[in-house]
C-alpha cells in the first residue's frame, strides 16, 4: 500500500516537473550577448535543461526581447540565424547543428561527378579516420581512410541525393547534396555524442549508428565510447576489443589478443603504423597503451585488405588522438594503479597544426591498493610452484614486491596545406619489477636448501611513426608511412642459497636480456574511379631480434637474427552495382631469410540483398607471418617473451582463411553472423603447458561462428557477442594426437549492457565461456625394477584433454559525471567478477620430496585461479 | 548453495552456449600398461586403470615374436601373462598389441642381447686375505647399462664380525662399465651370494634416470614409449654368478 503510494507521488512530482518545464514562460531582453549566454541565463533563471556547445553558441551574437513566450518560440528565435536547430529529448532540449557541411567547389576535367570529403570532429577538429559514408539515392558508398578522407565518384549526379556519415562515437550525419559543380570537397564536421556539456539524452532520430560497425573485413570501435574500458581500474583498449565475438575474453592476463582460437602472437597491433609487439603493462593485465590516447580502433579478424599484412590472425589498428585544433585541453585520470594526465593544444591560430601528448604513471610505489595487491597476488599466485590452492600472498614477507610502469604518447599534427596532411607519432613505455622472495618449498621434509631469489626486470618499449598523405587531385591521393619500433628487454635474477647440512652461502646469478627492433615502411598510391577504388603500393618491413644469456657458469654468445620483407601490393574495391561490390587484391612478399616469394590472394564481396535491412558478405585470403612467439615471459622464472623468424628450418607461418557472414538490421537493432575456416601452417608450439622441445611446430585448422547481436534503444545499449570455435592443433612428430591448445574457448557469450541517464552511465559485463583446456594427472603407478630399486611413475592424460570449470564473470560499473562550464569530472567505480566466482587458468602439478630417495615424492595438485572480486575506483577530469 | 545460486543469473547465456558435449571435458580412458620383460622369463603386463574398476576385463593383449608368431595374454589376478613354453630370448625384438575400448596401442620391446662373462679372479673370497673379487663380461654397447644385485643365499645369514656391507650403496642405479671389482667390505654376511648382473635396454635406463620435478618444481610425465596408449614396457637380461665369502 505505502509502495504503491510511494511510486505514485514520486509520478506525480515527476508530472509536475514536466508540466512545470513546458508552460515556462520567458521573458528578458538580451542586447548584444552570445547564444550561448542567453542559453545559460535561461538555464539558471527558468530552471530549463539544455545540451549544447557553449564554444559553438558562443560564436552568435545577437540582440533579442522575448515576453511571455514558451521555451519553444523563444529557440526558434534565438537560433534563427545560427545554423542550429533544436530538438526536445525528454525534459531536455538538445540543440545542434542543421548543417555541418561547407563546401568548396573544385575545377575538374572530366564528365564524372566527384564528391570528396573529410571527417572531423565538429568541437577539436581532429580528423576522424574509417568512418563510413553513403549517397543514398546513388548507391554509392565508401570508408574513409586513416586520415579521415573520402571519395565517392559518381557518372551521372542525382541533384537530390543525401550524403549519409556513421561514425562510432559520434552523432549520425544526414545532410543533402547540391550538386554545384562536378566536383565538390566537403568538410563534414560530426557531433561527439558524449561531449555535450549539460545533461545528455542520446537519441539517434535520423539513422541508427551501432556502436561496433562490422565490415566484411574488419570492425571498428571508439574505445571511449564503452565504460567498460575501466573493467579493471584502468582505462584498457583491450577490454574494449574482447567485446567483439571472436575475440577471447576470458584470458585475463595475456599479452595481446586471441583471435579466433590463434594464439596471441598472431595478433599484431599497430599505433600510427608502427609495431608495438609487448602488448601489455603488468605482466598482461592491462595494454600496453593509454586508453585515452586512441582516437579509434579497427580490429580485423582475418586477412585484412591489402594494405596492411604481417600477421595470420588479426590486426589491431589503433590510430592516436591528434589533438584539439581549436582550444587547449586536457584531461587528468586517477585509476587504481596509475596517474595519468593529457594536454592537447593547436599550434597555430589557422587550425593547421596541433599536438597532443599524454603520459601514464603507476602509483604503486606510493599506494598500494588492494586492487594493485590483488592483481599482482594473482600472477604471482599463477607463475610459482605451490602446494596449496589459495593465492599467495606477495606483500606478506619482508620484502615488498616494486612494479612500476610508465608510458608516454605524442602526436604532432601538421596540415601544411589542403591537400597535405602530416602526423608524427611517438611512443615510450616501461614496466620495472623489483621482487625478492623465498623458497617456496621450503616446508619440504628434506629442506637441504634455502634459497633468496632476487629479480630485477626491465621491458622499454619505443616507436615512432611518420605518416604523410598528399592528395594529387579529387580522385587521387598517396600515403606513405615510415614505423620504426624497438622492444627490449633484461632480465636479471639472483638467487642466494644457503645450504642448511653444511652451512655454505652461495649465490647464484643469471642474466638475459633481448631486443626486438622493427622498421617497417609503405607507400601506396589510391585512386578513386566510378566503380573502382584502386590502391597500389610497396612496403618493406626489417626485423632485427638480439638474445643473449650468462649465467653464474653459462655465457652463451649472443644469437640474433635479422630478416627483411619487401612487399608489393595491389588491390581494387568494385562496386559491381549499387547492390554488388567486391574487394579483390594481392600481397607479394619476397623473404630475405629464405630468398623466397611468398603469395597472399585476398578476395571478399558483399552483397546488400535488401538495402537498409540485409546484406550477405564473403571473403578468402591468406595471411603471412615471419615472425612467431616461441616463448612466453614468465614471472618465475624471469624470462622474456622469445620471438623467432623464419627462416630455411624454421618455417613461415601461412594462414588460410574462408568466411561467410550476413547482417541483419532494423530499427535499433542489428545482429551479425559470421562462420569462418582457417588453416595454419607452419605453427610454432607454445612450449608453456606442452612437453615438447623449445622449437617444434606443425598445423592447426579452426572451424568457428562469431555471432553479435546490437540493440540500442533511448538511453540503452546492448551487445550480446557468441563465438564457437572447433580448433585442434597437429605438432607430429613431436607430440602425438591432435591438440587442443590452452587458449582454445569452444564457447563464450558476453554481453555488456549499458544504461546512461542524465548524468550516470551504468555497465554490466557478463560473460561464460567453456574451461580451460589442460592436462590431467591420472595417476603414479610403482614400477619394480631390477636390483631392488624401485621407481614412481607418473601418468599424464593426453595433452589438454582435460577442462577446468566454466569460466564466469560478471563486471558491474557505475559513473557520474559533473560538468561545470568546460570542466568535466567523471567517476566510475567498478566491482570485477562481482560474484567472486573461481575461474581456473589451468591446473599445476607439483613434486613434494619426503626424502633424499628419488622415488620417495609426494604429487601436489593445484588449480590455478584467476582474478577474483576486485573493486575499484576511476577519477577523470576533462579541463 | 550460495555459489549454485550465483551461477544462475548466467542461465540466459548457457542457453545461447550449450551445446551438449562441446561443454563438457573430453573422456579420457585413465589406463596404462607397464612391465619388465625379462629374457628367459614368461612375459608378465599389468594394466593399471585409476578410473574404471572393469578397465581390466576389456583389455585384450597381444605377444608378437619375432618370426610374427601370435599368441594372448591371459588375465592372472592383477596381472596379464603368456601362457607360453616359448621364452623371449636375449636378442629378440618383440611386440606387445594392446587392444582396450576402440585403441590400438603397441609397443616394441626389445630384449637386450646375452651377457657373457668373460673373466673372473676368483669365485671365493676370504675375510683374512681380502684379496677382492675382479670380474668383467663382454660389453654390449654404448646404449646399454647395467645393475648389479648381490644376494645372500643362506638360510642361517651369519655376519662378519664388525662389517656392514656396502654393495647397496656402491651399486645403486645403473653403471656403465662392463667390469666390476668386489672387495671383502661389499659384503655383510658368510656363505653363498648370488651376484645377479642386469643389462638395461634404453627405455628401462630413462626410468632408473627419471626426475620428477623440473628444475621448478611442476611435475614432470613418467618415460612412455606405448604407441597411442600410455606407459611403459622394457626389458632386460639377467647373468648370474655364484660367489662364496669364507
Amino acid at each position: 500500500m505505502f509502495k504503491r503510494l510511494g511510486y505514485t507521488s514520486v509520478c506525480l512530482l515527476l508530472q509536475l516537473i514536466v508540466a512545470a518545464q513546458n508552460t515556462q514562460l520567458i521573458t528578458g531582453e538580451y542586447a548584444n550577448h552570445t547564444v550561448a549566454h542567453v542559453l545559460n541565463a535561461w538555464s539558471e533563471q527558468w530552471s530549463l535543461s539544455f545540451a549544447y556547445d557553449s564554444y559553438e553558441l558562443s560564436q552568435y551574437k545577437g540582440t533579442w526581447r522575448f515576453v511571455n513566450a514558451t521555451p519553444d518560440d523563444a529557440l526558434h528565435a534565438l537560433l534563427q540565424e545560427t545554423p542550429f536547430a533544436y530538438n526536445r529529448v525528454d525534459d531536455t532540449y538538445v540543440i545542434f547543428p542543421v548543417s555541418d557541411i561547407s563546401t568548396q567547389v573544385q575545377p575538374t576535367s572530366s564528365n564524372r561527378s566527384v564528391l570528396s570529403g573529410i571527417l572531423t570532429d565538429r568541437l577539436t577538429g581532429e580528423r576522424l579516420p574509417f568512418g563510413g559514408v553513403a549517397l543514398l539515392a546513388s548507391g554509392l558508398s565508401a570508408v574513409a581512410d586513416e586520415f579521415g578522407q573520402f571519395s565517392l565518384v559518381i557518372d551521372t549526379a542525382i541533384d537530390a541525393d543525401t550524403l549519409v556519415v556513421a561514425y562510432v562515437g559520434y552523432q549520425p550525419f544526414k545532410q543533402a547534396v547540391q550538386w554545384q559543380s562536378q566536383a565538390i570537397c566537403i568538410q563534414v564536421k560530426l557531433a561527439p555524442i558524449s561531449t555535450f556539456l549539460k545533461d545528455v539524452v542520446i537519441r539517434a532520430d535520423s539513422i541508427q549508428v551501432p556502436e561496433v560497425t562490422i565490415r566484411p573485413l574488419y570492425a571498428q570501435l571508439n574505445p571511449n565510447a564503452f565504460q567498460i574500458r575501466y573493467g579493471l581500474g584502468e582505462a584498457d583498449v583491450f577490454r574494449v576489443a574482447q567485446i567483439l565475438p571472436g575475440v577471447s575474453g576470458s584470458q585475463e592476463y595475456s599479452n595481446g589478443l586471441y583471435i579466433r582460437g590463434s594464439n596471441s602472437d598472431q595478433s599484431q597491433m599497430l599505433l600510427d603504423g608502427f609495431n608495438i609487439y609487448h602488448q601489455d603493462h603488468f605482466f598482461g593485465m592491462i595494454s600496453a597503451v593509454n586508453a585515452y590516447a586512441v582516437k579509434s580502433m579497427r580490429l580485423h579478424k582475418g586477412p585484412a585488405d591489402v594494405t596492411v599484412g604481417g600477421r595470420a590472425s588479426g590486426l589491431l589498428e589503433l590510430t592516436g588522438k591528434e589533438g584539439d585544433l581549436r582550444n587547449p585541453s586536457g584531461q587528468l585520470e586517477l585509476g587504481a594503479l596509475s596517474l595519468s594526465g593529457a594536454v592537447e593544444a593547436p599550434l597555430d591560430s589557422s587550425g593547421k597544426a596541433s599536438i597532443f601528448i599524454a603520459g601514464r604513471r603507476s602509483i604503486t610505489d606510493a599506494i598500494q591498493a588492494p586492487a594493485y595487491k590483488e592483481l599482482f597476488n594473482t600472477i604471482y599466485s599463477s607463475s610459482v610452484v605451490y602446494a596449496k590452492d589459495e593465492r599467495l600472498n606477495a606483500f606478506e614477507g619482508d620484502f615488498k614486491p616494486s612494479l612500476l610502469f610508465q608510458d608516454v604518447n605524442a602526436k604532432l599534427t601538421f596540415r601544411p596545406n589542403e591537400r597535405a596532411y602530416l602526423n608524427l607519432s611517438m611512443y615510450a613505455s616501461r614496466d620495472d619489477l623489483e621482487f625478492i622472495y623465498a623458497d617456496t618449498t621450503s616446508n619440504e621434509a628434506l629442506n637441504v636448501s634455502d634459497i633468496r631469489y632476487s629479480d630485477e626486470t626491465a621491458k622499454v618499449n619505443r616507436g615512432i611513426g611518420l605518416r604523410w598523405n598528399q592528395q594529387i587531385n579529387s580522385t587521387t591521393e598517396t600515403f606513405t608511412s615510415i614505423g620504426f619500433s624497438k622492444f627490449s628487454g633484461s632480465y636479471f635474477s639472483s638467487d642466494s642459497v644457503r645450504n642448511n647440512l653444511f652451512l655454505i652461502d652461495s649465490t647464484q646469478f643469471s642474466f638475459r636480456s633481448m631486443s626486438l627492433k622493427d622498421l617497417s615502411i609503405r607507400h601506396y598510391w589510391q585512386m578513386s574511379g566510378t566503380k573502382h577504388i584502386a590502391k597500389l603500393g610497396l612496403a618493406s618491413n626489417s626485423i632485427y631480434l638480439a638474445n643473449a644469456y650468462r649465467s653464474f657458469n653459462v655465457a652463451q654468445p649472443e644469437s640474433t637474427q635479422a630478416a627483411s620483407i619487401l612487399t608489393l601490393f595491389a588491390g581494387d574495391d568494385w562496386h559491381l552495382s549499387k547492390r554488388w561490390s567486391m574487394h579483390y587484391g594481392a600481397r607479394f612478399n619476397y623473404y630475405t631469410a629464405t630468398s623466397r616469394i611468398y603469395a597472399e590472394p585476398r578476395w571478399s564481396m558483399q552483397w546488400m540483398v535488401m538495402p537498409g535491412r540485409l546484406q550477405l558478405r564473403s571473403s578468402a585470403g591468406r595471411a603471412c607471418q615471419f615472425i612467431q612467439r616461441r616463448g612466453n615471459q614468465n614471472l618465475y622464472q624471469n624470462t622474456p617473451d622469445i620471438w623467432v623468424l623464419g627462416s630455411e628450418t624454421i618455417p613461415v607461418l601461412l594462414s588460410d582463411q574462408l568466411s561467410l557472414g550476413g547482417l541483419v538490421y532494423s530499427g535499433n537493432w542489428s545482429c551479425d553472423v559470421e562462420v569462418y575456416r582457417k588453416w595454419n601452417h607452419g605453427q610454432l608450439v607454445n612450449p608453456t603447458n606442452m612437453p615438447t622441445p623449445q622449437m617444434a611446430w606443425g598445423n592447426s585448422n579452426a572451424l568457428g561462428m562469431d555471432m553479435m547481436v546490437q540493440f540500442n534503444c533511448k538511453s540503452h545499449r546492448a551487445i550480446l557477442a557468441y563465438s564457437w570455435l572447433k580448433a585442434v592443433s597437429d605438432y607430429q612428430p613431436w607430440l602425438s594426437g591432435r591438440i587442443v591448445e590452452s587458449y582454445y574457448r569452444n564457447h563464450e557469450v558476453k554481453l555488456n549492457y549499458e544504461w546512461k541517464l542524465k548524468s550516470w552511465s551504468i555497465s554490466i559485463v557478463q560473460l561464460a565461456a567453456s574451461g580451460t583446456p589442460y592436462t590431467s594427472l591420472l595417476g603414479a603407478y610403482m614400477l619394480a625394477l631390477p636390483g631392488n630399486n624401485k621407481q614412481v611413475l607418473p601418468v599424464m592424460g593426453d595433452v589438454n584433454t582435460s577442462r577446468t570449470d566454466w569460466y564466469l564473470r560478471t563486471d558491474v560499473l557505475a559513473g557520474y559525471n559533473w560538468c561545470w562550464g568546460a570542466h568535466r569530472l567523471a567517476v566510475n567505480v567498478g566491482v570485477y567478477n562481482v560474484f567472486d566466482c573461481q575461474n581456473y587458468r589451468g591446473m599445476q602439478y607439483s613434486v613434494q620430496r619426503n626424502s633424499s630417495t628419488i622415488s620417495d615424492y609426494t604429487i601436489q595438485q593445484r588449480k590455478i585461479l584467476m582474478i577474483g572480486r576486485l573493486p575499484s575506483i576511476h577519477l577523470s577530469w576533462q579541463f | 548453495m550460495a555459489i549454485l545460486m550465483r551461477r544462475w543469473i548466467y542461465i540466459p547465456l548457457f542457453l545461447c552456449a550449450c551445446q551438449g558435449e562441446q561443454w563438457q571435458p573430453k573422456e579420457e580412458d585413465a589406463r596404462a600398461l607397464f612391465g619388465i620383460v625379462e629374457s628367459g622369463q614368461a612375459p608378465r603386463l599389468q594394466v593399471v586403470s585409476w578410473e574404471d574398476e572393469s578397465a581390466q576385463n576389456t583389455n585384450h593383449l597381444t605377444w608378437i615374436w619375432p618370426d610374427g608368431l601370435e599368441e594372448e595374454f591371459a588375465a592372472a589376478g592383477e596381472y596379464y601373462e603368456l601362457s607360453s613354453e616359448r621364452l623371449p630370448m636375449p636378442g629378440d625384438t618383440c611386440q606387445v598389441l594392446w587392444l582396450y575400448h576402440n585403441e590400438n596401442a603397441s609397443v616394441s620391446v626389445i630384449i637386450p642381447p646375452p651377457l657373457i662373462l668373460n673373466a673372473i679372479s676368483d669365485d671365493t673370497i676370504t675375510v683374512v686375505d681380502s684379496n677382492p673379487i675382479v670380474l668383467d663380461w663382454f660389453e654390449l654397447g654404448s646404449e646399454y647399462e647395467y645393475v648389479l644385485e648381490l644376494e645372500c643365499l643362506e638360510s642361517v645369514k651369519v655376519p662378519i664380525k664388525g662389517q656392514t656391507g656396502n654393495f647397496a650403496n656402491t651399486y645403486d642405479g645403473p653403471q656403465v662399465g662392463a667390469a666390476l671389482n668386489l672387495p671383502i667390505d661389499r659384503f655383510t654376511y658368510y656363505g653363498t651370494h648370488r651376484l645377479v648382473i642386469y643389462a638395461l635396454n634404453p627405455n628401462l635406463i630413462d626410468v632408473f634416470f627419471f626426475d620428477p620435478s623440473d628444475i621448478r618444481g611442476l611435475l614432470q610425465a613418467g618415460p612412455d614409449n606405448v604407441t597411442n596408449g600410455k606407459g611403459l614396457v622394457a626389458a632386460t637380461t639377467r647373468l648370474e654368478i655364484l660367489l662364496e665369502v669364507q
